[in-house]
């Protein structure tokens, strides 16, 4: 009478199926250590890869109109805008500008709704605004980073 | 010598030695990304004008309304509880495969709007380690609730040196991870990029541009006045992100190369205001939190009698708590000797163990000894109802508990 391998066998192939998932991730994240490629689960994480020689840096800004006031206020930090950052924000307004004006529109338009949202939850004290207004903004530092000149364009308002 | 002598050289130099370890680390990682991911608000990626869904060119027939904010809010609920569950080892595989699978479709989705974000790739692969590569471990709900059948798995898993394939998987992402990083620096930018002021500049960009928000303002401008030290810095990144792949191989890295990596990516935050919240979590891995040994078959000296203890009679607050033990203990039998007794050097004999004063405690309990804080824990465990508890002293790293726990008793 012979014995049947069935639990065996089955240990086995949970080993093998298990150094596969070690091995086969392992595997394409080391290809990444040769190749010049950003992806999501995968990459090479080349955040701040590039020399950078200039001293001028182009940027969008995001600025408030305070309802009655109507002054303005800076809006650059992640708290106003929570879960959305500022990077995103960025590659956003760069993707809308692209498009048309109602997908700019629409944008801005959930920017507000999200200022609204995070100042209900108490995620920040700003106040009531009347409009946003996204500047393209040039920071220009050659005298030093104590004497900047900063120039500003408003490219969309809602 | 052959692959395979040096392949289990490897594993036996560098496998964790406590089965509680893959147990603690899944409670951190499990926790933190509830506390982290609880106020999210996922939903609000959902209402955001769909010329932002950027998905990659396989999932291009996806829809982003197949993201509708009800269905997200619904997803992002589940994984909560799926989350709490894996926390705590309640249905702990069910509850970790079901966590990755539902945390990468959010986290997916999330980074298919407008911009694709490294940040939490590292949690991935780490929810992946403890849901897909481990083994059943020994801090679980369920090991209380499913004993019988849990003990059962637990005696494979250890002997399939299970928790190996998880610590190291992760640790070997993170190690390929920075090494990515520092050879995409070395490929775009040459050795320039640790010479000619790249970081000074990069802090004047972030200190003007106001970007995030830095936790200590104005370090940034500051150094960036100094572009030497900038260099310095950028060339001590450099060789940082490269040697990081030591610490597959050698404990010696994993003491200094793994912190620094750590101190590393905190001063982004600090400094400059970029957050890797949940990458620093995944350091866990680097981290020992049991300390037990497996003794020789022949050597199991506690494998029949009551679990037997050494402590350091010389130590009040040893001497204190041995009393504690056996005033509410007599039923559960613990075994207390002295160090300095002849009865102490003679089951240390037998039990081919070595005693170490520092370390203040030894338990023998069936094949295992376990030192120092961990002996004090499981004698918690061993005396039952509240005492176990005590468990969660577990979640101290052991290289904070066993220096807390020995200064006590000077």
């Amino acid at each position: 009478m012979t014995r049947s391998p069935g639990p065996r066998a089955a240990q086995s192939v949970f080993k093998m199926a298990r150094l596969l998932a070690f091995l086969v991730p392992i595997s394409i994240q080391s290809c990444y250590l040769f190749r010049q490629a950003d992806g999501w689960l995968f990459g090479n994480f080349s955040l701040f890869s590039a020399l950078s020689k200039s001293t001028r840096d182009t940027r969008y800004s995001i600025y408030g109109v305070r309802q009655g006031e109507r002054t303005e206020l800076r809006l650059d930090e992640s708290a106003y805008w929570a879960p959305l950052d500022l990077i995103r924000i960025r590659a956003a307004l760069v993707l809308v500008a692209r498009a048309s004006k109602d997908d700019e529109g629409r944008f801005l338009e959930a920017l507000r709704e999200r200022y609204r949202l995070n100042a209900e939850r108490g995620r920040h004290g700003g106040p009531p605004l009347e409009s946003i207004r996204i500047y393209r903004v040039t920071y220009d530092w050659t005298a030093g980073v104590d004497h900047p000149t900063i120039e500003r364009t408003l490219v969309m308002e809602r | 010598m052959s692959f395979s002598r040096l392949a289990a050289d490897l594993l036996k130099r560098n496998t964790t030695a406590s089965p509680v370890d893959l147990g603690v680390m899944r409670c951190w990682v499990f926790g933190l990304l509830f506390v982290h991911y609880v106020r999210h608000d996922f939903a609000a990626f959902a209402r955001l004008p769909t010329v932002l869904w950027r998905p990659p060119f396989w999932l291009r027939s996806l829809s982003m309304e197949f993201f509708e904010p009800s269905r997200v809010e619904a997803l992002h609920g589940a994984w909560l509880v799926l989350l709490a569950f894996a926390c705590i080892g309640l249905w702990v595989r069910i509850s970790g495969l079901g966590a990755l699978l539902v945390g990468v479709i959010l986290l997916w989705f999330e980074n298919t709007i407008a911009y694709a974000n490294a940040k939490d790739v590292l949690i991935i692969w780490a929810m992946y380690a403890l849901a897909v590569l481990s083994t059943p471990d020994q801090l679980s709900v369920d090991r209380l609730l499913f004993r019988r059948r849990f003990e059962d798995a637990s005696r494979g898993a250890m002997l399939d040196k299970g928790e190996f394939f998880a610590i190291h998987f992760v640790r070997a992402m993170l190690a390929l991870m920075f090494c990515c990083a520092a050879l995409s620096k070395l490929r775009t930018s040459g050795i320039h990029w640790g010479t000619n002021g790249t970081l000074a500049n990069l802090f004047a960009a972030k200190a003007l541009t106001w970007d995030r928000s830095p936790r200590l303002p104005g370090l940034a401008e500051a150094l960036a006045r100094h572009p030497m030290w900038c260099d310095v810095l950028a060339r001590g990144v450099l060789l940082l992100e490269l040697s990081a792949p030591l610490v597959l191989v050698s404990q010696w890295a994993r003491r200094l190369v793994a912190p620094a990596l750590f101190v590393m990516l905190a001063s982004f935050w600090l400094l400059l205001g970029i957050s890797f919240p949940m990458t620093l979590v995944c350091f866990v891995f680097f981290l020992r939190f049991g300390d037990e040994v497996e003794l020789p078959a022949s050597d199991q000296t506690g494998a029949t009698g009551p679990p037997r203890v050494v402590f350091d009679a010389g130590s009040r607050w040893c001497r204190a708590c041995v009393r504690c033990f056996e005033k509410r203990a007599a039923s559960k039998s613990l075994e207390f000797t002295p160090a300095d007794d002849a009865r102490a050097d003679a089951l240390l004999r037998d039990a081919h163990v070595s005693w170490s004063r520092g370390r203040r405690w030894l338990l023998l309990k069936g094949n295992t000894a376990y030192r120092g804080s961990a002996a004090f824990i499981e004698m918690l465990a061993i005396m039952g109802g509240v005492w176990r508890l005590g468990c969660l002293l577990y979640l101290i790293p052991r290289c904070l508990r066993d220096p807390l726990s020995s200064r006590r008793g000077a």
